[in-house]
């Protein structure tokens, strides 16, 4: 090989290395999973008693999809050898060099106390705290302590995915309620059967990096079961605000309804077992989740910005 | 090798060599992207905390007592 040939491949690699683009370090924000993080946060805004003036508002919205963002940037810092040998991952901005590790960790870390410091100072510091409480559970909690280590790595884990409405709702009112609380349950009991619909068509990957997920080490069988156990409880907790008064018979009927449909999807993929379909209906249960997620959220979100929340009779305030 | 040499001099295009810090135009182009990127996120931040700073202040120095 000659000296130019090997100074032109030296400079290609270091060019990988010498700083990504401006896009790779948004890549390390997840922005898909920042979207879903903004809008529970937006409703929990919205929907709590109260009022905040819009600029504090947005500037809440702000520090949590940076938080959040932060938190994202972290896990790639954290998880790039197994990213690396994942399908799924393997194009994230670590693994393909377009980013050197410690960017990403020196990059996540400055967001996350900046976040912290902006909820704080420009909000207020219970918002603050909870959203400190986020980012440190999702990092050392999920992804240095339970990810590699159990199989209820995503059932805990899910908590720091279901801040988020908590930490909107404490921004307004500066306090946690039964209420809030009911919010991030939503989101706590909706992660497993959501997860562990993806892991069942994706379980090589996980076995490939040894991360424990349910169906590697409990079996496709066992996960399909634990499946449609929580989409149960799921299911039920998304009845809870109309219980508790602060949700009305539209969303009632709206979780009700998209809630039966949710129970026959993971009915689906038990029935399924290991049948030629069972990909397609685990992948089924995947994307409805997101879609029923969103639905919840959204119809919360209308009633209460359109006036629409009448207590149904005989139950809630 | 000679030869070698000479197609993979031929094949690099001027405009792309490195300069005598070894930084090819490309880095550069990718290093102003990303100051530029920083100052549009400077100015948000900076609008930001003026909004902030007359939303908090705005009230209570209209109500303030001379």
């Amino acid at each position: 090989m000659s000296d130019l040939t090997a100074t032109n491949e030296r400079l290609e690699a270091e060019a990988r290395h010498n700083g990504g683009s401006a896009r790779d370090y948004f890549e390390l924000l997840k922005p898909r999973v920042m979207s879903l993080v903004i809008f529970t946060g937006l409703v929990g805004i919205v929907v709590a008693p109260g009022s905040i003036h819009p600029v504090i508002a947005f500037t809440a919205l702000l520090c949590i999809a940076v938080g959040a963002g932060a938190s994202g940037a972290l896990n790639m810092w954290y998880d790039a050898d197994i990213d690396a040998e994942m399908s799924r991952t393997s194009s994230r901005p670590i693994p393909e060099g377009r980013i050197e590790p410690g960017e990403a960790l020196g990059f996540g870390a400055t967001l996350s106390v900046g976040s912290v410091l902006a909820m704080g100072v420009m909000v207020n510091w219970t918002a603050a705290a909870l959203l400190a409480l986020t980012i440190g559970f999702y990092l050392f909690v999920y992804t240095m302590w339970l990810k590699r280590s159990t199989p209820q790595n995503i059932v805990i884990g899910g908590a720091a995915g279901a801040f988020p409405p908590m930490i909107g709702w404490a921004a307004v009112t500066g306090s946690v309620s039964l209420e809030s609380i009911t919010l991030f349950l939503i989101i706590f009991m909706w992660t497993p059967p959501h997860f562990w619909a993806l892991a069942l068509y994706r379980a090589g990957d996980y076995e490939k990096v040894s991360v424990p997920m349910l169906p590697v080490v409990a079996g496709k069988r066992e996960t399909r079961k634990q499946i449609l156990i929580y989409s149960v409880l799921l299911v039920a907790t998304t009845l809870a605000p109309v219980v508790l008064g602060f949700a009305g018979l539209v969303y009632g009927a709206v979780a009700l309804a998209a809630g039966i449909f949710f129970l026959v999807l993971a009915a689906r993929i038990w029935a399924e077992g290991d049948g030629e379909k069972a990909d397609g209906r685990a992948k089924a249960l995947f994307g409805f989740s997101i879609l029923y997620l969103f639905l919840l959220f959204a119809t919360l979100l209308v009633e209460h910005a359109a006036g629409l929340t009448f207590a149904v009779p005989g139950l809630g305030a | 090798m000679e030869g070698e040499e000479k197609k993979s001099e031929g094949e690099t295009n001027p405009s792309e060599r490195p300069d005598a810090s070894g930084w090819t135009p490309e880095l550069y182009a990718r290093r102003k992207a990303r100051a530029k990127a920083m100052a549009w996120v400077l100015v948000a931040m900076i609008a930001l905390f003026f909004l902030v700073t007359v939303v908090k202040l705005g009230g209570n120095i209209a109500e303030r007592s001379i």
